[in-house]
């Protein structure tokens, strides 16, 4: 199906989003990360570096995603995201709520960060 | 060479507002200093700052460098901010590279926290809501043009475009603009015709580089809850406002009993901010118009 990268190593779970996550494909997208992070505490990676198209439904599986991890105590961090990917975010209303970095590199300075939301 | 020291004195002064002094000189050597700070903050939540650099004795390009990263970041995260009491040498370089007219400068702290509370009054007053009028000026459709079309979710997308291609070529976020049409009509399609392929959706459109004005009708029953839309989008902003994060957390989507799994129970916190110049029923709930000024 679309792209989605599971490598496994160094006890982070790494994602790729595809360039349009939207209607046609947020709720598989969403499905495949849950299966695979179900039972795992371990920081979920989320790389937004292709993705050029989101919608309300993209939107809403991020919103499940992160709801999932964070109800299980663990961290998810989205990095990578180009300006209007960021812009779109923030116009929900979700900038204080999604954690997004700028790299993979302050993603795992978050990951220890225990003051950090 | 020496090196100069920096410091950062944090501190949560009045109405959930953070104030970072910052005392020594910014250079190349310790700038990623201030960067750290400002990085650890934002992750903490915090939703209003102040830097007070009455204590900066110096500061070089990548310093200024930095105090722009901040500034776009905050821009970036709906983070209100503001820069005070720059000392002279500094406040001279921020003017000779013009960024004394872009950055939110304000010559004391006292006045950093004013424009920050009025701005936050300001947004508690205009929460957005969501009209039901038919007889509001933007269903006056008079010279738009018009479309009407049997639609199916498969094809919402390629139709949006199509429709976007009309803008002309001044307006810019066309992705966005796309985008906030996509969700419309997806709406009309979903929620109102039901996917049925019997059913069409009207559109009507125009275009100018200053403003984009739809109007977007399906044969279904209507939006039913949108009161309860409002009421939920209106304690979102409160918790918003109060910077009450956890429960902020319970109101990211609104579901209703109709909804489903591709659902994402966001898409009119966007629409209300993105079209800026209304959003409105008509009194059967099957229709929408909307407007977007673009600010120049």
């Amino acid at each position: 199906m679309f792209s989605i990268m599971r490598k496994p190593g160094e006890g982070v779970h790494n994602f790729k989003v595809p360039a349009e996550l939207d209607l046609y494909n947020a709720a598989e997208f969403k499905g495949e990360i849950l299966d695979a992070i179900e039972g795992s505490v371990s920081p979920v990676l989320v790389d937004c570096s292709e993705l050029e198209y989101l919608d309300s439904s993209g939107i809403g599986a991020f919103i499940a995603v992160f709801m999932k991890v964070r109800t299980a105590g663990g961290r998810i961090c989205f990095i990578n995201a180009r300006k209007s990917i960021a812009r779109l975010i923030a116009l929900t209303g979700l900038s204080a709520v999604l954690p997004f970095e700028d790299s993979a590199e302050d993603a795992m300075e978050y990951f220890q960060d225990r003051n950090a939301l | 060479m020496k090196t100069y020291s920096l410091e950062c004195a944090i501190s949560a002064i009045n109405d959930g507002i953070t104030l970072v002094q910052v005392s020594g000189e910014i250079d190349l050597y310790n700038s990623g200093t201030l960067r750290e700070h400002f990085k650890r903050l934002r992750r903490q939540g915090v939703g209003r700052l102040i830097f007070d650099f009455s204590n900066t004795l110096y500061m070089d390009s990548s310093g200024v460098g930095v105090v722009v990263h901040i500034f776009s970041s905050c821009e970036q995260r709906n983070i209100q901010v503001r820069f005070s009491n720059f000392r002279n040498p500094v406040y001279r370089l921020l003017k000779m590279t013009r960024l004394d007219g872009i950055l939110p400068i304000t010559d004391t702290v006292t006045q950093a926290i004013d424009e920050i509370l009025e701005s936050r009054n300001f947004n508690r007053i205009t929460v957005r809501k969501i009209e039901v009028d038919g007889d509001h000026p933007l269903f006056d459709i008079s010279g738009m043009s018009h479309l009407k079309i049997k639609l199916i979710l498969k094809q919402v997308r390629r139709f949006s475009l199509l429709i976007v291609q009309k803008a002309p070529p001044e307006i810019r976020e066309t992705n966005l603009l796309e985008q906030q049409i996509c969700e419309l009509i997806k709406n009309a399609v979903k929620h109102g015709n039901k996917n049925n392929p019997e059913k069409s959706v009207e559109i009507w459109y125009a275009f100018e580089s200053s403003k984009a004005h739809i109007v977007i009708k399906d044969e279904g029953e209507g939006f039913t809850g949108l009161e309860e839309w409002n009421d939920f989008y209106a304690k979102r902003m409160k918790f918003h406002h109060e910077q009450n994060y956890a429960a902020e957390l319970s109101y990211l989507s609104f579901k209703t009993a109709n909804s489903d799994e591709s659902d994402g129970g966001n898409a009119l916190f966007a629409a209300v901010e993105y079209w800026n110049n209304g959003i409105v029923f008509n009194n059967n709930k099957n229709a929408v118009a909307v407007k977007r000024i673009f600010l120049q």
